[in-house]
């Protein structure tokens, strides 16, 4: 039995829908994120399960019961909030006891169990601090140790890095990865950033516009993306409208604006020729080379303009018809091709790596 | 760049005048409560403390003190809960008729007082309240309340609105949400609240005047002599409404401002 | 945040609606019908009759307490309007940031100071033998006849009113755009110029609310045209004042009161939508 399920939620405020018809089931010690931009529901979802939003609709189902009507409190989901919520007027320890001290745990036993999680969380050494006397990183971990010391099932997050600097985020995702590794509890991550959701979740929901775009494995999303909507959303991906020229087995032949190009495609009972079809290639499936190569689909292009990413160029091409192409080639690999603005190239891919939207 | 320094000076000058205006009825009064002539005037009599030693041995002063301490005290605890509770309502709820609600809550400053006199006096008669203390106290409550409710809906604007909802999420009931976050953050500004409400129904006269019968307060036998003759005393006890109000404001000031990063 | 009405919500809820239906509506409302009441061997009866009206709004000395107060109240909100500007124009644009606000805590201060004894103050300085005649005989001039003339009911008014006009002008100022008025004078806008036709423009709406509260503050006030001023000829608070406390007249003094409120509001309504007119 799953642990959490979302069964034909709907979620309205006033005329608009915020969250429509979703069905979702969570794994007991899964890793969740769920991903969209601001606006898409990812929020709400996360709050109608701690409570603090009520269904308009559906069922939402803890460990087999409906808990549509129970309050926050009487709920186990606490949740790590965007903006802390820290209480300003306690110290570390005093907002670390919160819960326990909220259902009656008497004093030197709350304290000995706060103690505990400040000390997994390495800021034990704060406990006497007041909350404005922290920096961002310590304080994420307050809140951590605040939502985790009631030993909770679920813990909830809602993009509780978004306030932390570039370096300090990729080190609480290893934190927060660790962390849930160790306790084996369900962690459900709302986030905007795909670095975040795909470094750390086993799982990923990505969301537009109140509805579920696509549930699965960060890779398959990411390789594999169920709409035209997830494979913009995910970034570094050229997508291209085009018609079944010809299917020979597995081989499928398609016009595009980058000329016929030949794509291998399991699943061709869904094709037929004339289809017209939406092809997408990752940045990083194209082959750079000064001459012409020896894949299956080539065309020339000349750079329009390259940024370095850390190790990583990105590149945008231009073919000859005028056509845009987005490249991501680690930097060690383009080094002798002497790249500059201007530079003629021939890129080529193999058919494996045209992917055809279903 | 010579007419922009001449534009300075004539403003600092023109700004000193307008203080030494508004601070002139001020000094004089402390001034004149140590001056002996009766009728005081420049050039200064001699100094004395005869107005205030008159002042203190008489009883019915000490009787307007403890009834303007007793107003106070009680229009200002009864003020400063009727504006948290409205002030967090609005922070916290949407519903229908809100500004409705809103503008009911904050229009009797915009009443002359005269009118609400006249308004309490009559009212208050025809439901047996009047002429007692705990008359103005009502009244007072009425004027105050509103100036409660702004100073602690702006400590509640600084307030994350997902304070509250956190605690709720780590297990704590509305009940203990209140009295757990939502108070311990206000803490400062109902302190706030209660001594500015405390300083200003200490000033109040008019509404007091209608409705005190004979329980006066300070502002009001202050009236009642002001209507007789000339008489330095009031300088005197001016002087010590003066350092009173003054004291209420300032504590209001200081623990408003102090930054609440000390323990509960 | 749910919009249920549980017992929690309706606790912070009703207090404050509770108390001012009981304290503030109640009593007005009472007051207005009170206008229609009888006063019978000084006994008030309850009643719908119009005699009262009648009898205040035939008599003379009604209609010129009115136009005296009107008068008054706009005179001084006129005087203490442009008194008040350049200082506030002063504090917003031309003095550092923690100047200001400590120009704003001191003007702060005389709403904590007895109004009474400040009235006294003046009524001490401002008399025939006062500190003022007597400065100013120093320099040879005077006596000037300052107590119980309009001068002395302005000087009043301002002690009442100053401090709370500045500081409201003063917000309004120094919440204008800077950049507007650069822009101005980048455009080659004189000093004159820049502030006639966009500083005050800008900050029209805090002006006129300065001197919308000063209107009502000094149409309300006894304290300064009774004790400065003199009282001749009285205004509508002295009015309600006498009938109220020496003639024990409560229904006619409710009928000034309600002439007062209605007077009021035409002005707040009046200046109010002035205020935000034309502004998108």
């Amino acid at each position: 039995m799953s642990q959490i399920v979302f069964e034909n939620v709907v979620k309205r405020f006033g005329d608009t829908v915020a969250v429509e018809e979703m069905n979702l089931s969570v794994e007991q010690g899964e890793f969740l994120a769920i991903m969209g931009s601001s606006g898409c529901g990812k929020t709400t979802t996360l709050r109608m399960l701690a409570g603090l939003e009520t269904p308009s609709d559906g069922e939402i189902r803890l460990n087999g019961k409906r808990i549509n009507e129970l309050k926050p409190s009487e709920r186990e989901t606490p949740l790590v909030w965007q903006s802390l919520a820290l209480f300003p007027f306690l110290s570390v320890i005093q907002n670390v006891e919160f819960g326990l001290r909220m259902r009656g745990i008497d004093a030197e036993q709350r304290k000995k169990q706060a103690l505990v999680w400040l000390e997994k969380m390495e800021i034990a050494d704060l406990a006497e601090r007041q909350i404005d006397q922290l920096s961002g990183g310590q304080k994420q971990r307050v809140a951590l140790a605040r939502a985790l010391v009631t030993e909770p099932p679920v813990l909830l997050l809602d993009e509780p890095l978004s306030a932390l600097d570039a370096n300090l985020v990729v080190r609480m995702q290893g934190v927060l990865s660790r962390l849930q590794k160790d306790l084996g509890i369900t962690f459900i991550y709302v986030t905007h950033s795909q670095s975040e959701a795909f470094a750390m979740a086993d799982r990923v929901v990505i969301m537009s516009q109140g509805k579920i775009e696509q549930v699965g494995a960060p890779l398959e999303v990411f390789r594999k993306p169920a709409s035209r909507f997830v494979a913009e959303f995910v970034g570094s991906n050229n997508i291209f409208g085009g018609k079944v020229q010809s299917i020979e087995g597995t081989v499928v032949n398609i016009e595009t604006a980058l000329g016929l190009m030949t794509a291998e495609w399991e699943n061709r009972a869904a094709l037929s020729v004339s289809d017209a079809v939406e092809v997408v290639i990752s940045a990083d499936n194209f082959e750079i080379t000064s001459t012409k190569g020896e894949n299956e689909n080539a065309i020339r292009c000349s750079v329009v303009s390259e940024e370095f990413i850390g190790t990583v160029v990105s590149l945008l091409l231009e073919t000859e018809s005028g056509v845009e192409l987005k490249i991501q080639k680690q930097q060690r690999e383009i080094a002798e091709l002497d790249l500059h603005v201007g530079t003629e190239l021939w890129i080529n891919w193999v058919p494996d790596a045209v992917y055809l939207l279903p | 760049m010579n007419t922009d320094r001449l534009i300075r000076w004539a403003i600092w000058l023109y700004l000193l005048v307008v203080f030494v205006f508004v601070f002139t009825p001020i000094i004089t009064s402390v001034i004149f409560s140590f001056n002996s002539d009766r009728f005081p005037t420049v050039p200064l009599g001699s100094f004395t403390t005869k107005w205030y030693q008159t002042v203190i041995s008489d009883p019915d002063f000490w009787k307007a003190v403890r009834t303007s301490l007793l107003v106070s005290v009680c229009s200002g605890v009864l003020a400063t809960l009727i504006g948290f509770c409205t002030a967090y309502t609005d922070f916290r709820y949407q519903f229908r008729f809100k500004g409705a609600y809103i503008a009911l809550a904050l229009l009797p400053p915009t009443i002359p007082l005269i009118i609400l006199a006249l308004a309490m006096l009559a009212w208050l008669s025809k439901i047996g309240a009047s002429g007692q203390v705990w008359s103005i106290i009502i009244a007072h409550t009425v004027l105050c309340a509103p100036f409660a409710m702004g100073v602690i809906r702006l400590r509640l604007q600084q307030m994350d609105p997902d304070l509250e909802s956190a605690a709720w999420n780590l297990g704590a009931s509305e009940w203990s949400a209140m009295k757990n976050v939502v108070l311990p953050f206000a803490k400062p500004a109902l302190v706030s609240a209660f001594c500015l409400t405390m300083a200003v129904s200490f000033d109040e006269f008019t509404v007091s005047w209608f409705v005190s019968g004979l329980n006066k307060t300070i502002p009001v036998a202050i009236l009642e002599v002001l209507q007789g003759t000339v008489d330095p005393q009031i300088n005197a006890i001016g002087t010590f409404v003066f350092f009173t109000s003054m004291t209420l404001v300032i504590i209001a000031q200081l623990i408003f401002t102090a930054r609440t990063n000390r323990s509960s | 945040m749910k919009n249920k009405l549980d017992l929690y919500a309706l606790t912070w809820r009703m207090p404050v609606i509770v108390w001012q239906l009981l304290f503030f509506v109640g009593p007005l409302l009472f007051m207005i019908a009170m206008s229609f009441f009888l006063v019978k061997n000084y006994r008030m009866e309850e009643a719908f009759e119009m005699k009262n009206w009648i009898k205040m709004t035939s008599r003379g000395y009604f209609w010129d307490a009115y136009l005296y107060t009107v008068f008054l109240a706009s005179l001084s909100t006129v005087v203490t309007s442009l008194l008040a500007f350049p200082a506030a124009y002063g504090l917003a644009f031309k003095v550092s940031e923690s100047t200001r606000r400590w120009a704003i805590f001191l003007l702060i201060i005389p709403f904590f100071t007895s109004y009474l004894v400040r009235t006294f103050s003046w009524y001490v300085i401002l008399a025939e033998s006062g500190v003022a005649n007597a400065m100013l005989a120093y320099i040879g001039l005077g006596p000037f006849k300052m107590l119980n003339t309009i001068f002395g009911s302005i000087v009043g008014y301002l002690t009442l009113t100053f401090p709370l006009v500045i500081i409201l002008q003063t917000l309004s100022l120094s919440n204008i755009d800077r950049s507007l008025i650069e822009a101005a004078q980048n455009l080659g806008a004189g000093r004159l110029k820049t502030l006639w036709s966009v500083t005050i423009p800008s900050a029209k709406v805090g002006l006129i609310i300065g001197a919308v509260f000063c209107f009502i503050l000094s149409f309300g006030d006894f304290v300064a045209p009774y004790y400065l001023g003199g009282s001749k000829p009285p205004t509508l608070p002295i009015l309600i004042i006498d009938t109220t406390k020496a003639g024990q007249q409560w229904p006619r003094a409710a009928v000034v009161a309600v002439v007062m409120m209605l007077t009021l509001m035409t002005v707040a309504y009046t200046a109010i939508s002035l205020a935000y007119r034309k502004r998108r």
